[in-house]
């Protein structure tokens, strides 16, 4: 099960792929770097799920406290192996937000967020279904097309789309 | 695999960067890229892309929140250890201060003392002996005054023999 990996053994499995010869930027090596790279963008993302800042703040702080008690190293192959932790950590503190009763939002209903979105607007419905599924959700691509009813390939497809519109409102 | 732009178009790359691909297809991903230097491209562009998403969206913290993160760190452990990135430093740490690191230690006395779990047979047998050291002196305690009575019925019988 594609959720259990990420969920349980998150740190392991990515670990595991551990390649530094994987084309990316210079990766922090400790926690001020680490937190100088990905704090402003993790509290970014938080505050598309949670409404509060200052719940969103607290989780950014649990998450980066967390990350110094854990015995497995942090992968740090590339930008995205990290943030793809980051994240997960992100939506594990959302969904217990969730659990004690907290309103946190599903960025696909957010219309005044996805109206204000660079990205996200430019995407038509299905690809943003997808993209907002897989990245601020962390759904696995299985359970997506589950869920949207949609063959696998054809979300992967949209996952692709939404890729290149990002590039492309890049290269406007 | 045959055909590698095929390869690159069915969106698994994509699947990977954003940390959703299945086991299975990430090794196949570890060994193509290694084969053909386009998935590498390809993957280099997409690692821009999630950096480019994530900057968008990057709102600054408050100043103080560095100073909570490490206040909380320093609350947790007392020999902070923040090579939390490269898993190859790991390797060869000695063992010893790792399990000696996953201890907090508190400087407080107790009233309490803790004892290794052989002491308890120590203690049984202690007690054991004490009833069987008791029940004896009872024992001779009360042989010895049952003795004593009869010396002094002796004594009285005597003098009574003698005097009659």
């Amino acid at each position: 099960m594609q959720d259990e990996i990420r969920v349980n053994e998150y740190i392991i499995p990515m670990a595991q792929n551990y390649n530094n010869n994987f084309p990316s930027t210079d990766q922090p090596t400790n926690l001020r770097g680490l937190y100088a790279q990905y704090a402003d963008k993790l509290l970014g993302y938080l505050l598309a799920l949670v409404d509060n800042r200052q719940v969103a703040e607290d989780c950014v702080v649990k998450i980066f406290t967390h990350i110094s008690s854990l015995t497995k190293a942090l992968p740090a192959s590339s930008y995205s192996d990290t943030w793809n932790v980051l994240t997960m950590l992100a939506n594990k503190e959302v969904e217990s937000l969730t659990a004690a009763g907290n309103e946190c939002k599903t960025v696909v209903n957010n219309i005044t967020y996805i109206g204000s979105h660079k990205y996200l607007s430019q995407m038509n419905e299905a690809q943003r279904l997808v993209f907002c599924g897989v990245y601020y959700h962390r759904k696995s691509t299985a359970a997506l097309a589950m869920e949207l009813n949609m063959p696998e390939q054809q979300l992967r497809l949209r996952l692709k789309e939404a890729f290149t519109i990002i590039r492309e409102v890049k290269d406007e | 695999m045959n055909n590698i732009k095929e390869y690159i178009e069915s969106g698994v790359l994509e699947t990977y960067v954003l940390g959703a691909a299945s086991k299975e297809e990430e090794r196949e991903l570890m060994r193509l890229r290694k084969q053909y230097p386009e998935v590498n491209k390809t993957l280099a562009t997409l690692e821009a892309d999630m950096e480019r998403i994530a900057g968008y969206m990057a709102v600054p913290p408050p100043p103080d929140m560095l100073t909570r993160i490490e206040n909380n760190i320093n609350d947790l452990v007392i020999t902070p250890d923040t090579d939390i990135m490269r898993p190859l430093k790991k390797e060869w740490r000695d063992e010893s201060e790792e399990s000696k690191n996953r201890y907090i230690e508190v400087e407080a006395e107790s009233n309490y003392m803790r004892l290794h779990k052989s002491w308890k047979w120590v203690f049984a047998a202690v007690f054991v002996l004490g009833k069987i050291f008791l029940a004896t002196a009872i024992y001779f305690y009360l042989e010895s005054r049952q003795a004593t009575q009869q010396v002094q019925e002796l004594k009285l019988e005597n003098k009574a023999l003698r005097h009659p």
